[in-house]
C-alpha cells in the first residue's frame, strides 16, 4: 500500500520539475559557399526571432549544419527548414552588397558622422567652419556698416569720410589660419 | 642481463621551425554598415569601404591567421546581427563570428586561414536585421611559418594616391603619415604592393622603405600590371631607428588606392611591435589618447579610446618627437590597459625628444589597449612617434623536430 502512495508522491514531485533540453536540427550545407556558411548563425537567429522565439543559437557548426538551441519555444523542423535558411541567407548575403544609391546615402551618412564625431577629426572639421563663420560675419558686419554710412554720407566728401573710417581688413596668411585653428580646437568651443 | 641504452639522435633533412605569433588589431571610429569593410590592422578607419581594393590589406609573409575576436560599443538588439568575418583574395573565409541579440563581443579560436605573401586580406561586417549604430574593435593573431617573422600591412582606406607621398603602414585616410618607430632590433625585407588601378601604359609608381632617408627596398608598379615585390633586399633597424614608405610617380599615373606591406624579422624570435605616428601633436593642456597601431594626424582624443586585443607580453615603449618639449616642460606617454595605466611609460622632456622604457607587462585576452599623453606645464606642440615591443613566446611549432629515442635492451 505504501509502495503506490510513494510512487504517486514521487511523479507529482517530478511533474514539478523541468530539465533544460537542448534542441538540434541540421541544416544540409554540403554545397554551400563558405560565405553561405558565414552566415548560418545570423540566419537561424533572424528565423527563429521572427518565429517569435528572441534565443541566440546554443551552438552553430558551419561544417556539419548543425544549430543547436536551448529549449526553443518553437518547433526547430518547421523553423529550419531548408528552403528557409537558404533563401534568408540568401537574402542576408544580398543585403550585405548594398547598390549605388545605398553606398550614397551610406557616405553621406559618414560625412554627417564625420563632422558631429567628437574625435579628431570632427573637432578639425568644426574648427575650420567656426573660423569661416566668423569671417564671414565680419564681412556681413562690414558691409552693413557700409551701407550704413552710405545712407547717412550727405555728400561724396562726407561718405568718403565715412567709410575711411570703417576698419581695415587685412589678408589671412595660411599661418594665422592654422594657428586659429588649433586655438579654436585648444578652447574646447568645437568639442561637439 | 645487461642493459644497452643507446640514444639514437634524428637529424631530419629539414631544420627545426618554431613559428612566431604576432597580435594584429584594427578599430573602427564610425558606425558599421553592413557589408563595409575595413583593412585587417591600423586603426581609425572613419569611411568603411564596399570596394575589395580600398579595404584590403596584402600580406608578406607565409604564414596563417586564426584568433578572431570582435567587439561592438553596442549590442546589436534583439532579433538583430552582426557577422565579422576574415576576407581573403576577396572571398569569405571561415574564420568569422557572429555577435547578436544583447551580446557585444564574440570569437572564434577553432578556424584558421592560410597565408601566402601576396594574399589580400580585410574584416567585413555583415548585419542582420538593422542593428544598433555601434562602432567594432577586432583583433587576430597571425601565426608565421618562418620563426620571428611578423609583418605590417596598410591601406588608404579609399584615399586615391594621385601623387608622391608618404604611404602609411597603417591604415588611414591622410597620406604622408606612417613612420614605424622601432622598439627592438631585427631586419626589414619582402616589401609587397597592390594597387587598386594599373598606372597606365608607359606610366609606373616606384615604392621605396626608407630608414633614415635612405632607401633600402624598392619595387616599381608600371604599364598594365597592379603588383610588384622585392624579395630580394633587406635592411637591419635597431631600436630607436624610423622606417617610412614613400612612393613616387612617373607620366603621371592613374590615380589609386595602394596597399603595402613589408615583413619585420626581429633578431628575437616572437617579437612584434605595434607602431603610432601622428604628424599633429596631441594636446599640449590635456590628456589625449590615440591607438596603438596607427599612421594619422589628428588621431588624438580626449576621449579614451582603445582597441581590443590577443594576450601578449608588452616588454618596451620608445618615443620619438619632432622637437623637444621645451625646458621645464614634458610630455609622458603611456600604455594603458584597461583604461589602466601599465608601467610601461616613459617622459620626453626638457630639450630631449626621445624617451624609452623597457619592462614586462601581461596583456590578457580581449584587454583593452591604447596610448595615453600628459603634458605638463604646456610644452611645445610636437608631432609624435610611439613604438611598443610585443612579444608571444613558443608560438605554434610547425615542421619535423630533431628528437631522440631511448633504446633499452
Amino acid at each position: 500500500m505504501k509502495k503506490p502512495l510513494f510512487i504517486l508522491v514521487f511523479m507529482i514531485l517530478l511533474s514539478n520539475y523541468s530539465f533544460a533540453a537542448e534542441v538540434c536540427k541540421t541544416i544540409d550545407v554540403s554545397l554551400y559557399s563558405q560565405e553561405q556558411k558565414n552566415f548560418l548563425y545570423a540566419s537561424v537567429y533572424d528565423l527563429i526571432f521572427k518565429a517569435g522565439d528572441n534565443r541566440v543559437p546554443s551552438s552553430v557548426d558551419t561544417s556539419t549544419g548543425e544549430v543547436c538551441f536551448q529549449d526553443p519555444a518553437v518547433n526547430l523542423n518547421s523553423v529550419f527548414t531548408q528552403n528557409n535558411v537558404t533563401n534568408n541567407i540568401n537574402a542576408l548575403i544580398a543585403d550585405a552588397s548594398p547598390t549605388p544609391e545605398k553606398i550614397n546615402s551610406i557616405q553621406r551618412e559618414h560625412a554627417k558622422e564625420a563632422l558631429s564625431s567628437v574625435e579628431g577629426d570632427g573637432k578639425l572639421l568644426r574648427a575650420i567652419a567656426d573660423i569661416i563663420k566668423d569671417e564671414i560675419n565680419l564681412l556681413r558686419q562690414w558691409t552693413a556698416s557700409f551701407k550704413g554710412e552710405v545712407a547717412s554720407a550727405s555728400n561724396l566728401a562726407d561718405l568718403k569720410t565715412r567709410v575711411a573710417t570703417l576698419p581695415n581688413l587685412s589678408d589671412r596668411t595660411l599661418s594665422q589660419l592654422k594657428t586659429e585653428i588649433q586655438n579654436r580646437i585648444d578652447s574646447g568651443q568645437v568639442d561637439s | 642481463m645487461r642493459k644497452i641504452s643507446f640514444l639514437v639522435l634524428f637529424l631530419l633533412v629539414s631544420s627545426i621551425c618554431f613559428a612566431s605569433e604576432q597580435v594584429l588589431v584594427g578599430r573602427g571610429a564610425g558606425n558599421i554598415s553592413g557589408g563595409a569593410m575595413a583593412p585587417l590592422m591600423g586603426q581609425d578607419p572613419s569611411f568603411w569601404q564596399f570596394t575589395e581594393s580600398s579595404a584590403h590589406c596584402v600580406a608578406s609573409s607565409a604564414g596563417t591567421l586564426k584568433k578572431l575576436t570582435a567587439q561592438l560599443s553596442a549590442a546589436p538588439g534583439a532579433g538583430t546581427s552582426r557577422t565579422v568575418v576574415l576576407r581573403k583574395n576577396a572571398s569569405s573565409s571561415s574564420l568569422t563570428c557572429t555577435i547578436s541579440n544583447t551580446d557585444t563581443s564574440c570569437s572564434d579560436t577553432l578556424n584558421t586561414v592560410t597565408v601566402a605573401a601576396g594574399d589580400r586580406f580585410s574584416i567585413q561586417v555583415n548585419n542582420s536585421g538593422s542593428p544598433a549604430a555601434a562602432s567594432i574593435r577586432y583583433s587576430t593573431v597571425f601565426d608565421g611559418s618562418t620563426s620571428g617573422e611578423s609583418f605590417y600591412c596598410g591601406n588608404s582606406n579609399g584615399l586615391s594616391m594621385a601623387s608622391a607621398t608618404n604611404v602609411q603602414f597603417f591604415s588611414t585616410r591622410q597620406a604622408n603619415t606612417g613612420t614605424m618607430l622601432m622598439p627592438t632590433s631585427g631586419t626589414f625585407k619582402n616589401l609587397h604592393i597592390s594597387l587598386s588601378v594599373a598606372p597606365g601604359a608607359g606610366k609606373s609608381w616606384a615604392f621605396t622603405v626608407n630608414k633614415s632617408g635612405a632607401t633600402s627596398l624598392t619595387c616599381t608598379v608600371s604599364d598594365t600590371n597592379t603588383t610588384c615585390s622585392d624579395t630580394s633586399n633587406s635592411f637591419t633597424v635597431s631600436a630607436g631607428d624610423e622606417v617610412t614608405i614613400s612612393s613616387s610617380p612617373t607620366n603621371t599615373p592613374a590615380s589609386n588606392v595602394p596597399s603595402v606591406a613589408v615583413t619585420f624579422l626581429a633578431d628575437t624570435a616572437g617579437q612584434f611591435v605595434f607602431a603610432m605616428s601622428d604628424t599633429s601633436s596631441p594636446s599640449n593642456t590635456s590628456t589625449n589618447y590615440m591607438n596603438v597601431q596607427s599612421a594619422k594626424s589628428n588621431a588624438f582624443s580626449g576621449t579614451e579610446i582603445s582597441t581590443i586585443t590577443n594576450g601578449f607580453t608588452a616588454k618596451a615603449i620608445y618615443v620619438n618627437l619632432n622637437g623637444s618639449p621645451g625646458s621645464g616642460k614634458s610630455y609622458t606617454y603611456t600604455l594603458r590597459q584597461n583604461a589602466g595605466s601599465t608601467s610601461l611609460s616613459c617622459a620626453v622632456s626638457d630639450l630631449n625628444t626621445t624617451c624609452s622604457t623597457t619592462t614586462d607587462v601581461t596583456i590578457s585576452d580581449n584587454d583593452s589597449i591604447n596610448t595615453q599623453s600628459v603634458p605638463s606645464a604646456s610644452p611645445s606642440f610636437q608631432a609624435v612617434r610611439v613604438g611598443i615591443l610585443g612579444f608571444i613566446s613558443g608560438g605554434g611549432a610547425s615542421g619535423p623536430k630533431k628528437g631522440a629515442v631511448i633504446l633499452t635492451i
